[in-house]
């Protein structure tokens, strides 16, 4: 696995093919570092909210399940908006950039050293061949509110070469987060292992 | 209810407005000068009659309506862009767009003008050079994140358009209906025929199969033409055949020194992009109208089994129809960023 840098991103942006870099719209070409690519924050929030419901489940056999967009609340920005991120509260939000990763290279995304300094983590990696908007769950580690404006260059991206291809639109089944162009809730409850799991339990139980 | 007490009622509900945050500034302005005008009128109980009260109440209460839409932060602001874009070829007054979600399925695009009344009823306050026509459009919810199907607001604002112009109304003076005609139905049958040409104008032929798809057989009514006829008009529009419909509203508009209706839109090619599962990137105006029928082109087309490297057998029709209009969606969003980032740019 090789870390790409400056010179190979770059090249692989002017590319066609299914080892192209995709990134639309790349406002600024300083984006590109030497081995990262800044990327911005969206304009599309999903915001937690507090309900009823004493935990969020995700056994949708549960008699009470109830669907986890029903969590958040939707919200939007214009570019140069302010988004204030209160402390222990969880936001999805996206990057203002629809990627598309070459079929050999996945992604780790991070926050830039700059935000995680105000206590706003960032950790998430992408599948080789993603194309969307990448989904970025925002946390507020500390006990004071954060602003972040929407365009501004919040995460970063590491992009390693895998050596070979890989099927990531292809396979027979599909993507739960392909094309993404906004902020999308979590679908752990679709996760065919849970329904077995459930089945382990009840056996166990019974 | 008490006039004076309505258009008290309707300035808290306006300061309450003015007071979120989540407002343009453009917004802002409106309503700041709208709660001015109330203040004033309200400060002297004598100076306006009742009348003068009740209607001014009824004008700001819908502008407030108007204006409580575009704080829910939910509006497609994507088709905000389009329209906008639109407007100056057609009237070059400032024109501020507010959108409000709706539960049923019709899409509506309704002007108010507070400060022509402001300017003509309420004398003593004045409002200066400042005019700007506040436009509700209303988007179905369903149809939020779905901008091919919201190709009707284009259809919308060529009613606003001939509202603004006065093109059925200069139309039916020039060209009376025949006797035995009832008025009114002559004028609807106009204004549909007008506003289907200038959607027509930007969005092509997508523009009538929007209405082929929801009404492909319906009859002429009181209000609407039959669909065949008004799919007729609008193919022989596009195709440069002569129709005196057409050529009616042309010379028309020409007497009211309005520009002339013609094809004001190029298709993109998106296919490679699409089929890539990735946005169109969109540099011109004509491009920005033309990815309506493009998109349309290639959602029916994906529907209908044309392959590509992500319309998997395992999709439904469902993730197909999502998959297009995100990327049609995207791809306005970024020509929109694209523009502000760059106006931020230049001094």
């Amino acid at each position: 696995m090789e870390l790409l840098h400056r010179e190979e991103i770059e090249r692989r942006l002017g590319s066609s093919g299914g080892q192209a870099l995709h990134i639309e719209p790349l406002l600024e070409l300083s984006q590109i570092g030497e081995v990262t690519i800044d990327l911005r924050l969206g304009t599309e929030f999903l915001v937690s909210i507090l309900t009823r419901k004493a935990y969020i489940s995700v056994h949708k056999s549960d008699q009470d399940y109830r669907g986890i967009s029903s969590y958040f609340r939707p919200t939007r920005r214009e570019l140069g908006d302010r988004f204030i991120l209160f402390p222990n509260q969880i936001v999805l939000a996206s990057t203002i950039e629809y990627l598309g990763l070459p079929d050999d290279v996945y992604a780790d995304v991070l926050s830039r050293s700059s935000y995680t300094r105000l206590g706003v983590d960032v950790n998430t990696m992408v599948q080789p061949g993603f194309r969307g908007c990448l989904s970025v769950e925002l946390f507020n580690h500390v006990n004071t509110p954060v602003e972040l404006v929407v365009g501004s260059r919040v995460f970063q991206a590491r992009l390693f070469s895998v050596g070979r291809e890989t099927l990531y639109n292809s396979g027979p089944n599909r993507r739960k987060y392909f094309g993404a162009v906004r902020p999308a809730v979590s679908r752990a409850p679709d996760d065919s292992d849970l329904i077995k799991l459930e089945a382990i339990r009840e056996r166990r139980s019974s | 209810m008490r006039p004076r007490i309505d258009l008290h009622l309707v300035r808290e509900n306006l300061r309450q407005l003015d007071e979120t945050t989540y407002f343009s500034e453009k917004l802002h302005t409106f309503t700041k000068k709208l709660i001015g005008a109330i203040d004033h009128v309200l400060a002297v109980p004598s100076r306006y009659s009742d009348d003068v009260v009740r209607v001014f109440a009824d004008v700001a209460r819908i502008s407030q309506t108007y204006l409580a839409g575009s704080t829910t932060k939910e509006a497609p602001y994507e088709m905000e862009y389009c329209l906008r874009a639109a407007i100056p070829r057609w009237t070059g007054r400032e024109t501020l767009i507010t959108t409000a979600l709706t539960s049923g399925q019709d899409f509506h695009l309704l002007p108010i003008d507070p400060w022509n009344f402001v300017a003509t009823a309420v004398s003593g306050y004045q409002v200066g050079a400042y005019s700007p026509l506040l436009v509700l459009i209303g988007v179905p919810r369903i149809y939020r994140h779905k901008p091919i199907y919201c190709i009707p607001l284009y259809h919308e604002l060529g009613h606003f358009i001939d509202e603004t112009l006065g093109v059925i109304r200069y139309s039916l003076f020039v060209n009376p209906p025949p006797p035995g005609y009832d008025h009114e139905v002559v004028q609807s049958h106009r204004q549909e025929f007008f506003a289907d040409l200038f959607a027509a104008c930007y969005c092509g032929h997508a523009s009538i199969r929007t209405l082929q798809t929801i009404a492909p057989h319906n009859p002429a009514t009181p209000t609407h033409p039959a669909t065949a006829d008004r799919a007729r008009v609008v193919e022989e529009f596009l195709g440069g055949i002569q129709n005196d419909i057409v050529d009616h509203f042309q010379s028309c508009l020409a007497a009211l020194g309005a520009p002339n209706l013609m094809p004001l839109y190029s298709l993109p090619s998106i296919a490679q992009s699409y089929d890539d599962m990735r946005p169109f990137t969109l540099t011109s105006r004509e491009h920005l109208h033309g990815i309506f029928e493009s998109s349309w082109n290639y959602l029916s087309e994906t529907l209908d089994g044309r392959p590509s490297s992500w319309a998997i057998p395992s999709l439904s029709d469902g993730d197909i129809e999502r998959v297009v209009n995100d990327l049609t969606e995207k791809s306005i969003r970024n020509m929109s960023i694209k523009e502000r980032w760059d106006s931020g740019i230049t001094p």
